[in-house]
């Protein structure tokens, strides 16, 4: 039940950033929110707090990276769940060539329904891809 | 409980692992067990069926990989169970040097106890790196048998 439910507000928050509405995503976030993205690419990081992490969602929603959830498990006591998200994500050019592809889990802690917490796990050799593609073609987006 | 019980299963057969014996990992394989490891290393691909799997571990287990799961966390009836494990993995040299180490998921799908899908997720340059090692101090295990 907790997980069907959690399926069902993953896929709305990450619908709504698809069509560019970051304030479903942001609500889940708590104000001293810690993101960590891998690998060594313009993505990858610690970013501290709702503002760093509105940035760095901002980037990707102007990118283009549409991002979409296959299962989510959420377990643990509402003070102090856990949420795991395994999904894909793509990247289309204006041409509608695919530039970008990947598979991933996002890892988070929730507490009263707010995200403490949460790192993304995936293929690091695809966002590097990502960035070559973006100095060529977006320089502006290219970070 | 669920993530308890799975957990406590997990953590005695990557013990086992951790010291060499990769059987009894394989023993929790269905027959039709699929593993997909990304990126572009000699771990990665996708491995259909116990047999290929077996290899895949114990290529895992000779090359003295320590892993280690952080938190589980289990949900699904039992013909249908997600197994979620995000944890640390890294190798050392015989000097007792790290010369690999990651943080990783596996998301993994079991059926009446027996695992059927198995999906790592982890920083793949770290496994890209890690076989220019091996390839220069291990070159018998460099690739997959």
């Amino acid at each position: 039940m907790q997980s069907w439910l959690g399926h069902r507000l993953i896929s709305y928050v990450m619908r709504r950033s698809r069509d560019g509405d970051l304030r479903p995503t942001l609500l889940l976030d708590h104000p001293d929110v810690q993101f960590t993205f891998p690998g060594d690419n313009s993505w990858s990081g610690i970013y501290r707090g709702r503002d760093e992490v509105a940035a760095w969602l901002r980037r990707m929603v102007d990118v283009g990276v549409k991002t979409y959830p296959d299962e989510v498990v959420v377990t643990g006591p509402p003070w102090r769940s856990t949420v795991c998200v395994r999904g894909h994500d793509h990247v289309d050019a204006p041409d509608g060539r695919r530039v970008y592809e990947n598979r991933f889990v996002i890892w988070g802690r929730m507490s009263w329904g707010r995200l403490r917490e949460y790192e993304v796990y995936e293929d690091t050799d695809k966002p590097e891809a990502l960035d070559a593609w973006l100095r060529a073609e977006r320089p502006a987006l290219a970070g | 409980m669920q993530s308890w019980l799975v957990g406590t299963v997990l953590g005695y057969v990557m013990r086992r692992l951790r010291a060499g014996d990769h059987r009894l990992v394989a023993a929790l394989d269905a027959d039709d067990v699929t593993l997909r490891f990304p990126g572009t290393s000699s771990f990665s691909g996708e491995f259909h069926g116990k047999a290929a799997h077996e290899r895949w571990l114990a290529r895992f287990a000779a090359l003295g990989l320590q892993i280690y799961a952080d938190q589980i966390v289990a949900s699904g009836p039992p013909w249908r169970g997600t197994t979620c494990v995000r944890g640390t993995v890294y190798c050392r040299d015989e000097a007792g040097e790290v010369v690999y180490d990651n943080r990783y998921v596996i998301w993994s799908r079991a059926r009446w106890g027996r695992i059927t899908e198995l999906e790592v997720y982890e920083d793949t340059r770290q496994s890209t790196a890690f076989d220019g090692w091996l390839r220069e101090h291990r070159p018998e295990l460099a690739s997959p048998a």
